[in-house]
């Protein structure tokens, strides 16, 4: 290779690097600018009114973070060192299945359950269906992490847990486990940065929850503020439509960013999907 | 590193409580599956030839159509972008001291929500007076897959490659020169696999699209040129409703088995190279 084909290969690697890496500040550029603007401008903005979707992003988060990530370690943890071969090459491919559904095939699953259902969509269901879809999107992401994770362990690690008298369910309670407790510490902050975002199944379900209770008379929950985001958004016909949002936006951008930063700041950097 | 297994207390041989409650949790999230799988079958298997008719409201025909034009127009500059971008990233003396940072900031721009950057992307398109189609959609679709490519191109790259590395700059071969003849042939098969997955995340992305071009606008013409939403959009813009759910399900269906076949597909082309990396 030329040096001077070289020199544009370096240049070419260090330009898409680096314009990848803008996005981000980008983006919170233009929803910052955009929050600033739709002050200035008066845009029509109720944080009273958004309280409720700050309260539904931050519960969906905890909830389907700290029982996704649960889900996921444990099923993990079965699928590397307890369960037999052929169980593992089955699990393997159904939550891999799993994994590949898209958010529209959760949406319309859950939001059948309301739609279809005799299921009355109050708060309490509403949050229950939605609380569950996110727990089993962010599983499967987990397991998929969590396997990984378990892969790169040392075999080293196994063997003396084997030599000490210990069965393939005390290797993974006492030995596996304790290993990678920074890394599942660290899984649990990207998991809640992943359910924060979490828009399209999320907007299916309430969407159809506030059609049926719209129809019942009753009283359903708004979202939760990415799903709001994707509705607005896909509704807007100007820029001051599109503004309404706009701080909202940028209070999920912030959410989000904080969460990823908390925790490297807590165990460091953990490799994510 | 502490193993709680070699500690002075006698490891116990067999323990039911924590066997059953791993089990559950794995064979949970199998059944989740099943359960969704057979949700949409009973819902939209009856329904599945409106879903696959050529013409009307229902048909899917045309939001096939519209899929893979997206996916056409997204894939090869997120594929491009990305795997230079994982390049750069992929030899510390491209970036010098910042490689580490640069490595560790591709990885936040990931977890930036989809929806968060197709808001912006809106914003700044509604600022300049631009109204995007589907084309101009699938652009910005490719700068939002760009940090997913980055990060498999760059684990393709990077995956058991420090010794070929190591050996390659002790005898003297310039970062690109590595990156090109030595790494890049060895993980084809990986970033083969990798497109494919970044293809799989664009067929079933509903958000970017549904975003920029419009899709609850009314009378929008962000459909244009193809005249139909691809199958994600299309179907999260019925999902809520109860008259055409049977159609919505068997669409559903449809977009998961598709991108069923191609996850497979990924994982095929990934797995003899794994395997064989493995065996080293």
């Amino acid at each position: 290779m030329s040096p001077a084909l070289e020199r544009f290969f370096v240049t070419a690697a260090r330009l898409c690097a680096v314009a990848v890496v803008a996005i981000a500040p980008l983006v919170g550029l233009v929803v910052f600018a955009a929050a600033v603007a739709s002050l200035v401008r008066h845009v029509e903005f109720s944080w009273d009114a958004s309280a409720g979707l700050i309260a539904a992003t931050l519960a969906l988060g905890l909830v389907g973070a700290t029982l996704g990530t649960a889900l996921g370690v444990g099923a993990a943890l079965y699928a590397v060192e307890i369960a037999t071969p052929a169980n593992r090459q089955l699990i393997k491919a159904l939550v891999g299945a799993l994994h590949a559904v898209p958010a529209v095939g959760y949406g319309v699953a859950a939001a059948g359950l309301l739609l279809v259902t005799p299921l009355l969509p109050n708060p309490a269901v509403t949050f229950s269906i939605a609380a569950t879809v996110v727990t089993v999107m962010i599983a499967s992401v987990v397991f998929v992490q969590m396997r990984r994770s378990l892969s790169a362990l040392p075999d080293q690690l196994r063997e003396a847990a084997t030599a000490a008298g210990a069965d393939a369910v005390a290797t993974a309670l006492r030995a596996m486990l304790p290993a990678l407790q920074r890394s599942i510490a660290g899984i649990w902050w990207a998991s809640f940065a992943l359910a924060l975002g979490e828009a399209t199944a999320l907007q299916m379900i309430f969407g159809a929850a506030s059609a049926k209770s719209a129809l019942s008379n009753g009283v359903a929950i708004s979202g939760t503020l990415a799903s709001m985001l994707l509705q607005v958004g896909a509704s807007a016909r100007g820029v001051d439509e599109a503004l309404r949002f706009a701080p909202a936006a940028l209070l999920l951008f912030a959410m989000t960013i904080a969460s990823v930063f908390l925790g490297r700041r807590a165990v460091g950097h953990v490799p994510w999907p | 590193m502490a193993i709680d297994a070699l500690s002075d207390k006698p490891a116990r041989m067999f323990r039911p409580l924590p066997a059953v409650v791993f089990a559950a949790c794995a064979w949970l999230l199998c059944g989740s599956v099943i359960v969704i799988v057979g949700w949409l079958l009973a819902n939209g298997l009856p329904k599945v030839v409106s879903a696959l008719g050529p013409r009307g409201p229902e048909s899917a025909i045309g939001p096939l159509f519209a899929t893979a034009y997206i996916t056409v127009l997204a894939l090869p500059p997120a594929a491009a972008v990305g795997v230079f971008a994982a390049m750069g990233a992929s030899d510390v003396r491209i970036f010098g001291a910042a490689a580490g940072s640069m490595r560790s900031a591709l990885s936040l721009v990931g977890s930036v929500p989809t929806v968060i950057v197709a808001y912006a992307a809106l914003l700044a398109a509604a600022a300049v007076g631009w109204h995007p189609s589907l084309t101009g959609a699938a652009f910005v679709f490719a700068i939002v897959n760009m940090p997913l490519m980055t990060g498999l191109a760059l684990r393709a790259l990077t995956t058991r490659a420090a010794k070929l590395r190591e050996v390659a700059t002790a005898l003297g071969a310039p970062p690109m020169y590595i990156v090109i003849s030595v790494l890049l042939p060895r993980a084809r098969m990986r970033l083969r696999s990798a497109y494919i997955i970044v293809a799989t995340q664009i067929i079933g992305g509903a958000a970017t699209i549904a975003i920029l071009a419009g899709a609850n606008v009314p009378a929008s013409r962000g459909a244009l040129p193809i005249h139909a939403w691809p199958l994600a959009v299309h179907i999260w813009t019925r999902g809520s409703s109860a008259d055409v759910y049977g159609v919505t399900a068997a669409s559903a269906l449809l977009l998961a088995v598709l991108i069923w076949v191609l996850q497979g597909i990924a994982q095929l082309r990934a797995a003899p190279e794994s395997a064989s990396q493995e065996d080293l």
